[in-house]
């Protein structure tokens, strides 16, 4: 683990896939693993089921004062691929750490400086049930990515949190976290 | 979560607010939705469907209704709350009146957001400083802990016989209303200590009571000392101050939080240029005033926590510096055709009389209808402001400054 | 104007304040009979109702904004002087006209006052 004091977070999600309340856990899942402060930032509109959705997190060893937007995250977490087909995402993301939810090979290239991680957290979703109104639920599968990918936070602290956070279905979201745990892995760049 | 020990959990502003109720055991909550404050009542509604809270939860059918049901209800002695934003506070103005009128110590949270047309949810205190005249103490809350531990205070100052006065609690709508922090929750215990139960008899000058039936809301004629009462108001408001100090003092000592006073002042004591605004960008400004600092600039900031009573002496003292340069005060709301535009900027230039006047004051305004005002923008303030003093003109700003008033990110040409 | 009768309440009887600090935070008025004090001294017509007209249909006594006409199904409605301002609910809503506004300044001597 680096020694950063303050980690900055992106999830950029469709409305109704669970992004906002995944940015809560992952706040949550921080805080119980130690580190002293956390805020979880939704940007909210109405009626927003499918439209790009984003949310920030900044997690700190410091006492957080900051209430305004991640604008250079440490980290992307990206629920949906599709949404790199829009223009304004794709070039906002320079420099920093991508861990995106794709099944066969993300299509969208990032630039160079850019590390990037895959993690198939809709299949893993669909295989294990793990549905809501028809629609996959990734977000925890995402936060088990994260785990892998950063190294930031412990599965166990997932377990303990999504458990208490969704009763019954926790074991099942925890189990999502952990199969994506195992199956995210880096992915190079084409220079 | 158990009533039994003290516990930190991570949530929203909102839900700080529905445990501020909660753990004071509000008798009576009348609801109204109404975005961005819905989830308070929301939370508050599980909390009494699952048993964990014992309160007369009242769904009314609007917020005229919300804060007439306030009415009622303290009038027989409850310690009442409700929440409310924007057009609904609006819509429940003349019942606000009612509260403060009748000397009713409701509390009431506020997330703030902008007023229609055209549509908007997001942070703007616009609304609760429509409420500036209204009587009502009013209180902004700038971190999610404030909110929870202010209710708490509130409940104690409201309650106490020497001022009988409702509290308007503001937070920022979705800044602060649906972004989730780590609140201390104290145990039920320890609340109960610091905040007793109501008067089993009623509040000292008022309650309803079938045996000894009387009006209330009487008529007086222009003779009769209609006048007296509302100086009355105005003198117990002003008189509250003190009486602020001793609720934040004590509950420093029992729950060791401190909030410091009616205003809070950051690195102020050698500063040049001093910051003063409200609510939670007075706490994020603290990262622009360190940032600037580390630039050799001898910045500082004051957050003004109450609004009414409006803390002039407080802010005298501090600002009475001779080290001092410039302040900027700034607003995040509007107030049409005032001298400054901003609500507490224009109120802000009665202390001027007091203060050197060598000092250059600006006023401004940020962020009006939630547009994002980041740490960067807030140092762009102060270096506006040095500019302004230094140089008599304001140079390379993205900020826009006109008849006086600086316009935070405003889109100009 | 008929001043013989025994006031109900006096004007020292109520409250007077001459420092804002001796105010309650807010008034309120017990619910005593003539907190507004003699009412009927207000008055320059007077409601006369004319018994053997009346049908004891209640009305006045429903209609009267000031609750000052008492009604017995027996013996029918009764004013109560002391109070009763002199509006006219009582004659205009009356569906048999048996009550007539008279001037205060007229003698009446009819036996259909009862006050």
């Amino acid at each position: 683990m680096t020694s950063k004091e303050l980690y900055e977070i992106t999830v950029l999600s469709r409305g109704g896939q669970g992004g906002i309340l995944g940015n809560k856990l992952l706040g949550k899942i921080a805080f119980v693993d130690g580190f002293k402060d956390i805020i979880a930032i939704p940007i909210i509109g109405a009626e927003r089921r499918g439209a790009p959705i984003r949310a920030y997190l900044r997690i700190s060893e410091q006492k957080l004062r900051r209430i305004d937007a991640v604008k250079e995250p440490d980290y992307y977490l990206i629920l949906d691929e599709t949404l790199l087909s829009y223009d304004y995402i794709l070039s906002e993301i320079k420099d920093t750490t991508v861990i995106i939810n794709t099944e066969n090979g993300c299509s969208y290239k990032f630039p160079p400086g850019v590390i990037a991680y895959e993690v198939p957290a809709t299949r893993i979703a669909i295989d294990l049930d793990l549905e809501v109104a028809g629609q996959p639920i990734v977000n925890v599968a995402m936060i088990g990515a994260f785990a892998k990918a950063t190294g930031l936070i412990k599965l166990e602290s997932i377990k303990k949190v999504v458990v208490d956070y969704f009763g019954a279905k926790g074991e099942l979201n925890y189990e999502a976290s952990a199969k994506a745990f195992e199956l995210t892995r880096e992915v190079k760049q084409d220079e | 979560m158990t009533d039994e020990k003290q516990e930190t959990l991570i949530i929203t502003g909102n839900e700080a607010s529905a445990w501020g109720a909660r753990r004071s055991k509000a008798h009576v909550v009348t609801a109204f939705p109404i975005t961005p404050q819905t989830t308070v009542m929301e939370t508050i509604s599980e909390f009494v469907d699952s048993g964990k809270m014992q309160c007369n939860f009242v769904k009314v059918e609007s917020e005229h209704s919300v804060m007439a049901g306030m009415v009622g209800a303290s009038m027989t002695g409850a310690r009442c709350f409700t929440a409310t934003s924007g057009q609904g506070l609006l819509y429940m103005a003349e019942m606000v009146h009612w509260v403060s009128g009748s000397r009713l110590p409701v509390v009431t949270t506020i997330a703030s957001r902008g007023i229609a047309p055209p549509w908007n949810i997001w942070v703007d205190y616009s609304d609760i400083l429509s409420m500036r005249d209204s009587g009502w103490i009013i209180q902004f809350a700038s971190t999610h802990q404030e909110i929870f531990d202010s209710i708490l205070m509130s409940y104690k100052l409201a309650e106490d016989p020497r001022v009988m006065l409702p509290v308007f609690i503001a937070y920022g709508g979705f800044s602060q209303s649906h972004t989730s922090k780590p609140v201390v929750i104290p145990s039920q215990k320890a609340v109960d200590d610091y905040l007793p139960p109501v008067p089993d008899d009623g509040w000292p000058h008022l309650v309803l009571n079938p045996e000894k039936p009387i009006v209330h809301g009487n008529l007086l004629m222009p003779q009769q000392e209609y006048m007296e009462f509302r100086y009355k108001m105005h003198e117990t408001i002003h008189g509250a101050k003190p009486i602020i100090k001793e609720v934040i003092a004590d509950f420093h000592e029992k729950f060791g939080r401190n909030y410091h006073g009616l205003i809070e002042s950051y690195r102020c004591d050698d500063a040049k240029y001093i910051l003063v605004t409200v609510g939670a960008l007075g706490e994020q400004v603290k990262d622009a005033v360190d940032t600037l600092r580390s630039e050799g600039k001898k910045v500082g900031s004051i957050k003004i926590r109450y609004f009414r009573p409006f803390p002039k002496e407080d802010l005298v003292e501090i600002l009475g510096s001779k080290n001092l340069e410039g302040i900027v005060v700034v607003d995040r709301s509007i107030a049409y055709g005032s001298p400054t535009g901003g609500h507490i900027s224009s109120e802000f230039s009665n202390i001027l009389s007091e203060l050197p006047s060598s000092l250059t004051y600006l006023p401004a305004v940020w962020g009006l209808g939630g547009r994002d005002v980041t740490v960067g923008d807030q140092e762009s303030v102060f270096n506006d402001l040095i500019n302004l003093h230094e140089e008599n003109e304001i140079k390379e700003t993205s900020n826009s400054y006109i008849n006086g008033t600086l316009w935070v990110n405003l889109k100009v040409r | 104007m008929n001043k013989s009768k025994k006031q109900d309440l006096k004007k020292e009887d109520l409250p007077s304040f001459e420092d804002y600090r001796d105010l309650p935070h807010i008034p309120v008025s017990i619910g005593v009979k003539g907190s507004m004090g003699n009412t009927g001294e207000w008055r320059t017509f007077r409601p006369v109702i004319n018994l053997s007209a009346c049908n004891k249909c209640g009305f006045c006594y429903i209609y009267c904004p000031e609750g000052t006409i008492k009604f017995d199904k027996e013996t029918g409605p009764m004013v109560d002087y002391i109070y009763c301002k002199g509006c006219g609910v009582c004659a205009r809503e009356c569906p048999k006209d048996a009550i007539t506004m008279r001037r205060e300044t007229e003698q009446v001597c009819e036996n259909d006052e009862d006050d």
